[in-house]
Order: structure tokens, then sequence, then C-alpha cells
């Protein structure tokens, strides 16, 4: 909650500091600090007796051990990536300051996303969250496909967004709460009950937090968005952002309609073999490393939701994000030097990567292997731990289907990899500069995924 | 704690090998290989006092209940010694070899080790897997960054299929877990499943092993791979690594599906059979030496599977002993064809001959080594086909004819070999064939001595593992087991 203090003021702080006229580097580094302090402040509440807090704001918000965990990992992925974004900044010359507060903006709208208890909450947090994030896709204001990326975002998230707006009228009609608890409560008393319009509101819930969270068949804005988007906000997006999506989806499945799984289980598991099938099998045939990121990340959407539907153990799904968010930054990290050094994204780029910088190959080959699954890596557990929940729950052909799809993924990932040791460059080497800061920041990234490789108690025994 | 050393010294000295930059790197991959041999010794004769003092087991994963379990027995003790014994063969094999990024090649090889050694300690079904599948990521980059012609293309095959296979086994792995709520050895030996559940397991996991081995239908992979990977990844793979696909039945097909392993048996020694006349028939018409010492290696395995679900004690001693015979064999074959294939630049049969007229002392050698590979009497080879093919014999004496087969075709291709490559006039391609250097006289000294040690007094070898191999056979095998 401080968390979200500290953020909202520091939004504002910055967003105004364009008229004090201050300094690009030095909001930079604000901004960068400004997570940091939010970060800690949140970590500082764990575990801490917040009953006092939580009934401040009428229960509209919950602080738990759930949601300080998950916005643990939002908040740091933003660090990170803002770590690793000098470069990226330093490129925007008018207006910098609302870009940093745009940024932080969105991480307040995610903090809301994840600690609401009321859907009107939720409503508002995806709303601050998705205006900052339809602005920033559009931010490379010269580019087509920028503006392009902007438009698909807006149109297809404001459409969800209505749908959502509809599902919680509904439920609300329905169960005559807006509260978590009210919903579960009414869910609960009546078990049989087949009340349509409270069945039809949780399905237009579901659809629009599925486009949210870009899954199948709701994730067609996805690729182009992530795409065209300058590749920062892409990294934004496809780490915080889908945490943040994912964090407050499983929330509400889990808490308001477990007792009538029934009704959407088979929904949920249709969802699932077409989010990882369509982004597997679609990463498949992508030439540019970025396209490639995006629909791997809308495959990895479908990992996450099998927590949804085995719902049991919110560990699977911190454990899951949070190995996801680390490789991705990795990949990203990388992906952010040789898009600035060659000028693309195609696989070819990545060429010899390995002689003219092994640093960057290696860190870019953990980061594979991680979302690919392999063992020695954060991925590995996480796919472990959410496939051992899937067929205790019973879902074998789900898990069958998850294991086909992981083996296409290891052809993917593993084609970036080929290409960096063992392909040679086509034109003269060029020898990629990286700050040894930003080495630091890659390191950790590597320590961080081999560590919880090898223990993953760490992160999974959190909560 | 010794196993412990075992397996993170390895680790410990490729991190050393790989800052000790390219220059260096090979003399400090040997030191750290040799002091590998002398901790295993030491594990060897801690074993022959008490094999439990061996045993490790250290809380790892609280959240699933997993330990991590490890402890050596003497099914177990025969493979790690192999590992630790070819490492630094292997390594030495490459002293006349220059690679570009040495240090990352040979820290390679000893990661690999590490994760070898884990494979043939572990005693949690859960550690298996890890290290079984981190023993692939040094070999796929060894075979894919140092490799010969069409490399990427055959390395990632190997890497697809083999994963492909391990990624079945992850799915029994998860199955068998939720059954017994323990990745425990003990705990999955003791579990008692239904005939059906029991077939699926058997598959998910003999898939996964068949293909590391690999058992004909499982073997396309492989023939390119050897052939294209540099010669010290061709000795990792084929010395090494597929013994992990052998010891993975031994170790935890056999316990977890019990009946089903008895049942399937047939099926499989079928196709293990046919690989092996397969794999010799193929290896006669081979003119790349490489790629007949690749066929000739399915042939071989081929008989070490039959052994292996012919599930008999004397098949199961002799498929014990045998692997570590073709282990060091198949290192021996390679490594002469690597240094014909660097003097002369080709490993063509119709261009090799007369080799024999420059250098009579790698003939000698080769002959030894052949020797053994053909399973002559008194060589490390003899013990194990004898024991095998009598094993089979008890278990079918059709399948045991066919499959002694492969001691005359083994025959057959080999001498055709060593006659075209080593016999006859010298030519332009061999006239300037350079004497043997001292490192390879040292690799060929060891390995042909091991040859003949083991030929002549095999008994040491067979007292490591027959306890074990009994209990195994009479607690697992002799009666199949399952709830209709």
């Amino acid at each position: 909650m401080i968390a979200l203090v500290i953020l909202a003021l520091l939004g504002v702080f910055l967003m105004m500091s364009g008229v004090l006229g201050i300094g690009r580097k030095s909001a930079g580094v604000v901004a960068t600090l400004g997570i940091g302090a939010a970060l800690l402040a949140n970590t500082l509440m764990w575990d801490k007796d917040v009953t006092a807090l939580n009934e401040m704001f009428n229960k509209m918000m919950i602080v738990d051990n759930y949601g300080l965990a998950m916005v643990g990992v939002i908040l740091a992925s933003a660090f990170g990536l803002f770590l690793l974004s000098d470069k990226y900044f330093s490129e925007i010359t008018n207006y910098f300051t609302e870009h940093y507060a745009l940024y932080i903006f969105a991480l307040v709208g995610m903090i809301c996303m994840v600690m609401y208890n009321n859907l009107s909450m939720l409503f508002i947090g995806i709303e601050i969250m998705s205006v900052s994030l339809y602005i920033l896709a559009g931010s490379n204001k010269t580019n087509l496909a920028s503006n392009e990326a902007s438009l698909k975002y807006f149109l297809m998230g404001s459409f969800a967004t209505g749908i959502l707006l509809m599902g919680i009228a509904l439920i609300y009609g329905a169960t005559g709460s807006f509260y978590l608890s009210g919903i579960e409560s009414h869910f609960v008393d009546n078990p049989d009950s087949n009340n349509i319009i409270a069945l039809v509101g949780m399905f237009l819930l579901l659809i629009g937090m599925a486009f949210k969270v870009s899954v199948a068949p709701f994730h067609f804005w996805a690729p182009d968005v992530y795409e065209g988007s300058p590749t920062f906000v892409t990294a934004f997006m496809s780490t915080a952002v889908k945490v943040a999506g994912f964090a407050s989806f499983y929330k509400l499945m889990y808490i308001c309609f477990t007792p009538n799984i029934l009704y959407w289980e088979s929904v949920v598991w249709v969802m699932i073999v077409l989010t990882i099938s369509v982004g597997s099998i679609t990463a498949l045939i992508q030439t540019g490393v970025k396209r490639l990121l995006a629909y791997s990340s809308v495959s990895h959407a479908g990992y996450m939701l099998i927590t949804i539907l085995t719902a049991n153990e919110d560990s699977d799904l911190l454990f899951y994000t949070a190995a996801y968010v680390i490789a991705s930054l990795l990949a990203f990290g990388v992906l952010f030097l040789v898009i600035d050094a060659k000028g693309d994204d195609k696989v070819e780029s990545f060429n010899g990567l390995s002689k003219s910088n092994p640093f960057l190959a290696f860190s870019l080959t953990v980061a594979m292997a991680s979302m690919a699954g392999l063992p020695l890596t954060a991925g590995f557990f996480a796919k472990f731990y959410v496939l051992t929940a899937a067929v205790k729950d019973g879902y074998i052909y789900l898990v069958l289907i998850a294991i086909v799809n992981a083996m296409v993924g290891i052809y993917y990932y593993f084609k970036v990899v080929i290409a960096m040791f063992f392909k040679e460059e086509s034109s003269e080497t060029i020898s990629i500069s990286v700050s040894p800061f930003y080495k630091l920041v890659l390191t950790s990234g590597i320590l961080a995924t081999i560590v919880l490789g090898v223990y993953p108690d760490l992160v999974y025994n959190l909560i | 704690m010794i196993t412990l050393a075992l397996i993170f010294f390895p680790l410990i000295a490729s991190i050393l090998v790989f800052l000790s930059g390219n220059n260096n790197a090979k003399k400090v991959a040997l030191l750290g290989g040799l002091v590998q041999f002398v901790l295993s010794l030491v594990a060897l004769s801690k074993y022959q006092v008490d094999p439990s003092s061996l045993a490790v087991n250290q809380a790892w994963l609280t959240s699933l209940g997993v330990n991590f379990t490890v402890g050596i027995d003497g099914i177990g003790i025969v493979l790690v010694l192999l590992t630790s014994f070819l490492i630094p063969i292997i390594i030495l094999s490459t002293f006349e070899r220059e690679f570009k990024n040495a240090a990352a090649f040979y820290a390679l090889i000893l990661f690999m080790s590490s994760a070898l050694i884990g494979v043939f300690v572990s005693y949690n079904l859960l550690l298996f897997y890890i290290f079984w599948e981190a023993a692939l990521i040094p070999i796929y980059f060894i075979a894919g960054y140092w490799g010969g012609e069409d490399r990427v293309k055959v390395t990632f095959k190997f890497f697809l299929y083999t994963i492909i296979g391990s990624l079945f086994m992850l799915v029994g792995i998860i199955y068998v877990y939720l059954q017994a709520r323990s990745f425990d050895y003990t705990t999955l030996s003791a579990l008692e499943l239904t005939c059906s559940q029991q077939g699926w397991l058997f598959w998910a996991f003999f898939i996964a092993f068949a293909i590391k081995m690999p058992i004909f239908p499982f073997h396309t992979w492989q023939p390119n791979t050897y052939t294209t990977a540099p010669a010290a990844g061709t000795m990792l793979l084929s010395g090494i690594m597929l013994k992990m696909g052998i010891f993975g039945v031994i170790r935890w097909l056999v316990p977890i599906s019990k009946a089903a392993f008895l049942c399937n048996g047939d099926i499989v020694i079928v196709f293990a059979v046919i690989g092996i006349v397969y794999g010799a028939v193929l290896a006669i018409k081979q003119d790349d030496i490489k790629r007949l010492v690749a066929f000739s290696s399915i042939s071989h395995v081929g008989l070490i599977a039959a052994g292996l679900f012919a599930a008999n004690e004397l098949s199961l001693q002799g498929s014990v002993i045998q692997m570590f015979a073709h282990g060091v064999n198949v290192v021996g074959i390679f490594f002469i064809v690597d240094l014909i294939e660097r003097r002369t630049g080709t490993r063509s049969i119709k261009e090799l001959g007369g080799i024999i007229n420059q250098a009579p002392l790698l003939s000698v050698f080769f002959v030894i080594i052949m020797l053994g590979s053909v399973a002559l009497p008194l060589t490390n080879g003899f013990v194990g086909e004898f024991l095998l093919l009598n094993g089979l014999f008890q278990y079918h004496a059709g399948l045991a004819a066919v499959a002694g087969l492969s001691i005359i075709l083994g025959a057959v291709y080999m001498l055709k070999m060593y006659q075209n490559v080593m016999l006859g006039e010298s030519n332009e391609v061999t006239s300037n064939f350079a004497p043997l250097t001292l490192s390879e006289i040292i690799v060929l000294t060891v390995i042909s001595a091991t040859v003949i040690i083991m030929g002549v007094y095999p008994k040491y070898f067979l007292d490591l593992s027959q306890a074990d191999i009994h209990s195994l056979v009479s607690s697992h095998c002799s009666s199949a087991s399952c709830i209709k």
C-alpha cells in the first residue's frame, strides 16, 4: 500500500518535473530509485499485520502475502527493466518526463489490479494501466508500426474493457456485490444455481481478462502490438503487464468462481490448449526475434493459465511468473543491444554473436533455456510445478499437449542459440559494447535463473 | 561426502578450466580429469569397505518432499569408474588437436562429466532427470560448435530427438510421483501399480532410454551425429553417454515397471536383435571408417540391450561388464580413426592403405583394440559378449543364435577395415604417415592394457556388481507382479 502511494506521488512528480526543467538523466535516476523504494516498501510489508490497513479503504484493496509477492515480481521486473533502460530513454528527446510518468502510472494500475478486493477496483486498475500502455505503444510517433500497434491495442483493449465492465455489471446484478468475498459466498450458497445472468457475467469477465493477458482465441492483438511497439515497451508488456494480468485473473477465478468450476473448466481447458499450441506453432515460423518472443509469451500465457485451472497452489503461478520474468528480462536485455547495433531483430542478426560477444550470447542462451524449460534453469521447475499440479488434478491429456508444445518450443528457442553459436556472421563483426553496469544486471539475471533452477524453494516456499 | 565430491569436483574444475584461458585449458582439464579419476578410486576403495558410506541424503525441495539422495551401488560404481577413467583419456586424446575457444571446449567436457556422474549416482528420480538433461547440453554444444560438415543440422536433430524422448520420460516421472508421492528409489521400487499403469510407464521411460542407447528403430540420429561430432564428442557420446540409457533401464525401468518390463521384453529384444544385424550389415557397407564404427556401435549396443531385457543374472552381469568394455574399446577405435584422419585428411577406406609400413606401433594397438571389439577370448569384449549371449540363450535360443551373428559380422567389418586401412601397399595418402606422438602412445597403451587386463582377469570387475545384480534379479525379475 505504501508502495502504491510512493509510485502515485512519483508519477505526479515526474509529470510535473518537465516544467521544472529536470534533466533526462536525473529523471531516470529518480524514476528508477522510486521503483526501487516502492519495491523495498512492498517487501517490508511482508508477513506484517495489515488488518488496520485493509479496513482503511472499505476493503477495496487487500494486502496479503499473495498480493505482496506478485507486486514484488512486478516491481522487480520493472526495476530490472529500468536499470537496462538508459539507451532507450536517451533516444527520446521530447517530453521524456512524461514517458517516465506513464510507466510509473502503469505500475500504479498494476498494483491496484493485483491487490483489488472489489471488482470496481479491478476495473480502475486495469484502466489506469491500459491507458498508459496505449500511449506508450505508440510512443515512437514517427514509426508507422508503432502507430498501428497503439491503435490496434487501443481498439482491442477498449473492447475488452467494455466486455469486462459488462461482466462486472451482470455479476453485480446477479450477486448483489462487487466484493470478491460477496460474489464467492453467493456462489457457495447457491451451488446449483444456473442463474443465467451470473453465468453470462462470469464468461464476460473471463473473456475480458483473457483479452488482457492475450490468451487464445483472444490473442490476435498481441503479436502486432508487441512487434510494433518500441522494444522497451514490448519488454514492459511481456513482463510486468503480463504478471499483473495473471495475478488478477488468477485471484478472480480462484476466489469467485471456484464453486462453479464445472461451468468454465472445459472452456479454460480449450483456451489453454489453443494458447499453448497457437503460441508455439506460430512462433516456429517467425523470422524476427521480437515477434518470436511475442508468440512465445502467448505460449507461456497458456502455461500460466493452467494454474488457474488447477487453482490450488498460489506458489505455482508465483514461481512461473518469476521464472518467466527473469528469462524475459535477460532476453530483452540482449535484444535491446542487438537491435541497437544491427538495426533489426532478425534471427540472422544474432549470427556469430558468441564470437563477437560471448557474454551476451551466454545470457541469451540461459534465457532461452529457461523459457524452453531445460533443467538447471528456473524455467524447468516452473513448468514442472505447473504440470505436476495438472496431472494431480487429472488433466493428463492437457499435460501431454503441453509437453508436445514444450518440444516444439525447444525448436524455436534454440533457433536463436544455433544462430549465435553455430553460424558465422555474414558481414564484418560488430562488437557490441556493454557497460559494466549492464553486465552486472544481466549477470544477476543469469545467477537468479540458475539458483532458482537448482533451489526453487527460495521463491516457491514464499507463499 | 566422496560421492558429492565426484559430482561437484568436475563442475568446479570446469569453471577453473574456463577461467584458465585457451592456452592452458587442456593441461588444467587433464589435471582435473586425473584428480577426478583418483577421487573415483577413493570411492572404489570405500565402496569395497562399506557401500552405504557413499550414500548422501540431504533435504532439497521441501515443497515436493524431494531429497538430494545419491549413493553408489555395484552397478553405479562400474559406470562411475568408466566415466572418470575415460574423461582424462578423452581429454588427453585431444592434445594433438588445436580447438578454437579451447577453454570452453574443455570446460564443457568436465561439465558433462559432472552431469554423467550425477546420473549414475542419483537415487532420486527427479535428480536423475535433471542430471540426465544436464548431460545433454554440453554435448550439444561440443558437437554443434566443434563438429564437422553439416553439424548444425545433424546436432539439432540429435538434440531434438533426445529431448523429445526425455520429455516422455518426464510425463512418466510426474505420473509415478503422483502415485507414490515420492521420487525416492526405495519408495518407487516398492510401489505397486496396475498392469496398465506399468505398461504406460514402461513405454514412457523406455522411449527416452531407447533413444539414448540407441535401440533400433530409434537410432536414426546416431550415425550422422557420431560422424559429424568432433572425435572427443563422439567418444563422449559412444563411450559414456549411451550407457546412461542402459543404466537408466537397470536403475529405474526395472523397479518401476516390474511386470511390464518382463512382458514387454520380447518386443524389445526382437528390435534389439534386429538392430544387431542391421548395424553390422550396414557397417560392412561403409566406406567412411568413422561411420563404420558408428554402425558397429549400434550392433554392439543392440546386444547389450537384448541382454538387459532377457533379465536373467547372466545377461545382466554381461551387460554391466560389457558397458565398461564397450566404452573403453569404442573410445580406442574412435581415437585411432581420429589420428588417421588427422594425418591423412581422409576417413575413406578406399583411399587409405598400408599404414602398417609407416606406423607399426599403431597397428599393434589397433589389433589389440580391434580384437577386444570383435570379442576374441582373453580380451575384454569376450567376457561381456559371452555372458550376454549365454544369458540370451537361456531366454530364447533362436534369438541368441541370430544375436550371435554379431560376433561373426563384427569380425567381418572390423577385419575388413583393418585390412584395407593398415595392410597392403602404402599409397600417396598414407606414405607420409607421421609416427605416434607421446600423448597418443599413452592413450593407446592405457586402452590396450585395459582391454587385455579385463580380458584376462574379469573376475574383479564381475565381483563389483555381482551382489547387486543378484538382488535386482531376485527381487524384480524372477516373478512378475502387478495389481490386476
